[in-house]
């Protein structure tokens, strides 16, 4: 046997998995050739060595950040509005989306043409431009899904900026499902930052025909502390011209615990809803 | 857990001799993750709040002057003692990168000074008593203040600001990549300067003010009837959509908002 194809057996031979005659082989060529033995020695040294090398332990900080995240996550989950099966399938769908912009566009731009080139083969000449079209909607569709799932992850942040992010996203959805409005209405009743509040007061001013909005409007103004996001919500209610309002209004005119700011938007607000 | 909690004891203030109602008493802690920015949250009913950016990894708070509330009906309490402890006032509690400083008890007034470092995230509110100070710090920057203004100085990042009663100051050398921002104040005026080379959606929303800005600002058609002044519109007095205006600084970047209902919008060119 030569230096080479001994060499090619040394991996083998030292974990003991080279069966006869070549074990006698390898053994007869190693006894003869000094380099390949003090080689041979050197692979099962550190063959052992990586044996008594110790698992590797997660570390207690590991432990206490999974913590930190699964609590969040289930935080995420008590919160996140019940889903039907078939914003499931969608949500599913969606975790198929590559994160990365670019990933996004290249991953756009190859369905794109794939779907060009099924619609050549399909329809070969008469009319290739209707499946072209169907690919392109699909498209549409599936963007729309990811703007509104980025909408909705965003306004979960604990940041604020990123949460009036999210809020700001939602001027970009074409149809916006019920979740980025219920989301949108969360974060009017909810969210810390009378910033975030105020943005999202004007995010939903877009979906002023939604009955939902309108009844939360309403529910808000009259729960609302900070005066600045009462006057806003005030003055969309009146712009929506919406009637239901007239009574939490004579409210606020009535509560002397009401900031004046608020009262005087409050009374000029019902004389022009009466 | 690696939490950490850090109480400042009376017990040490006496065995000083310092008298804890006029004295200052200071906490020194530390991030448990110094190699990220940490967050800082404040919440204070009384005093203002200063924070400043300096170059070590430590956080110093100070707490400076008010003592303990004067109660009018002391005559009432002769020969008696106060049964709350009058020390313990400040608590620095540190867990997984978020600082929470905390005035526990509800009598003492005074200013909290604090040091951070240079890049710090930050969460501030204020009710009573005094401005919210921010110098030289960069991050994520959220302060609301009820009865007292705020004052942003050279800070970079992106900033959250409201006040409910007095003015919002900011002066950003920076501003942090597609990152919103939102400035509001109701009875004071909203004043911002912005590196020259800033882009922006501007949306600019005022019922009584006017705004004012040395930038060569691009209004946008829809920000309904252009060249209408604030004053004009707020004399329709119709919801904030019929006295917003809307434009670009630089061809336009991320939003900023700017509101205030009875103050001015300055948007200023740093220099």
């Amino acid at each position: 046997m030569q230096c080479e194809e001994v060499r090619e057996q040394f991996a083998d031979y030292v974990i003991d998995q080279v069966a006869e005659p070549a074990r006698s082989l390898v053994e007869q060529h190693l006894q003869a050739c000094e380099n390949c033995r003090a080689e041979a020695e050197e692979l099962q040294t550190l063959w052992k060595t990586l044996g008594t090398l110790p698992a590797a332990e997660p570390s207690t900080e590991l432990r206490s950040r999974f913590d930190i995240m699964l609590e969040a996550y289930k935080h995420g989950l008590d919160h996140a509005p019940a889903r039907s099966w078939w914003q499931g399938l969608n949500t599913w769908l969606g975790s198929w989306w590559p994160r990365q912009p670019i990933l996004q566009l290249a991953f756009s731009m190859g369905l794109l043409i794939l779907g060009l080139v099924i619609g050549r083969q399909v329809y070969p000449v008469s009319n290739p431009t209707i499946p072209a079209n169907n690919e392109v909607t699909a498209l549409r569709n599936e963007l729309s899904q990811m703007r509104q799932m980025v909408a909705l992850s965003l306004m979960q942040q604990q940041s604020a900026s990123d949460r009036l992010k999210g809020v700001n996203w939602s001027y970009q959805l074409q149809q916006p499902g019920r979740e980025v409005v219920t989301a949108l209405l969360d974060t009017l009743m909810h969210d810390s930052s009378v910033n975030v509040r105020l943005a999202t007061v004007d995010a939903l001013r877009q979906f002023g025909d939604q009955p939902v909005v309108r009844r939360g409007v309403i529910d808000a103004m009259a729960r609302e502390d900070a005066p600045m996001v009462q006057v806003a919500l005030i003055d969309l209610a009146v712009d929506l011209r919406e009637k239901e309002s007239i009574a939490t209004l004579r409210q606020l005119t009535q509560d002397q615990k009401v900031n004046e700011v608020v009262r005087e938007r409050a009374q000029k607000g019902l004389s022009e809803l009466e | 857990m690696t939490t950490r909690v850090v109480w400042i004891t009376l017990l040490v203030a006496l065995l000083l001799q310092v008298t804890p109602a006029h004295g200052q008493e200071t906490v020194t802690a530390t991030f448990s993750d110094p190699s990220r920015p940490g967050l800082l949250r404040i919440n204070t009913l009384n005093g203002g709040i200063v924070v400043k950016g300096h170059s070590t990894n430590d956080v110093v708070v100070e707490m400076k002057g008010g003592g303990a509330r004067p109660n009018p009906r002391n005559t009432r309490s002769d020969g008696l003692r106060r049964i709350d402890s009058t020390g313990n006032a400040l608590s620095v509690e540190e867990n997984n990168n978020v600082m929470t400083v905390a005035i526990r008890d509800f009598g003492r007034s005074g200013n909290l000074e604090i040091q951070v470092p240079l890049k710090t995230n930050l969460n501030l509110k204020a009710l009573n008593g005094g401005d919210i100070v921010v110098e030289g710090v960069e991050g994520e920057i959220e302060v609301s203040n009820t009865n007292g203004g705020v004052v942003l100085n050279n800070v970079a990042g992106s900033v959250m600001a409201y006040s409910m009663n007095g003015r919002v100051l900011a002066s950003l050398r920076e501003i942090a990549a597609n990152k919103p921002m939102a400035l509001s104040s109701m009875n004071g005026s909203v004043d911002v300067t912005l590196p020259s080379n800033v882009k922006a959606n501007l949306k600019m929303s005022s019922n009584n003010g006017e705004a004012y800005s040395d930038f060569d600002i691009q209004l946008s058609p829809n920000s309904s009837p252009a060249n209408d002044t604030f004053r004009n519109r707020a004399s329709r007095g119709r919801g904030p959509g019929g006295k917003t205006l809307n434009g670009t600084i630089n061809g336009g970047g991320p939003d900023f908002d700017l509101r205030t209902l009875n103050g001015n919008i300055y948007i200023r060119k740093a220099k």
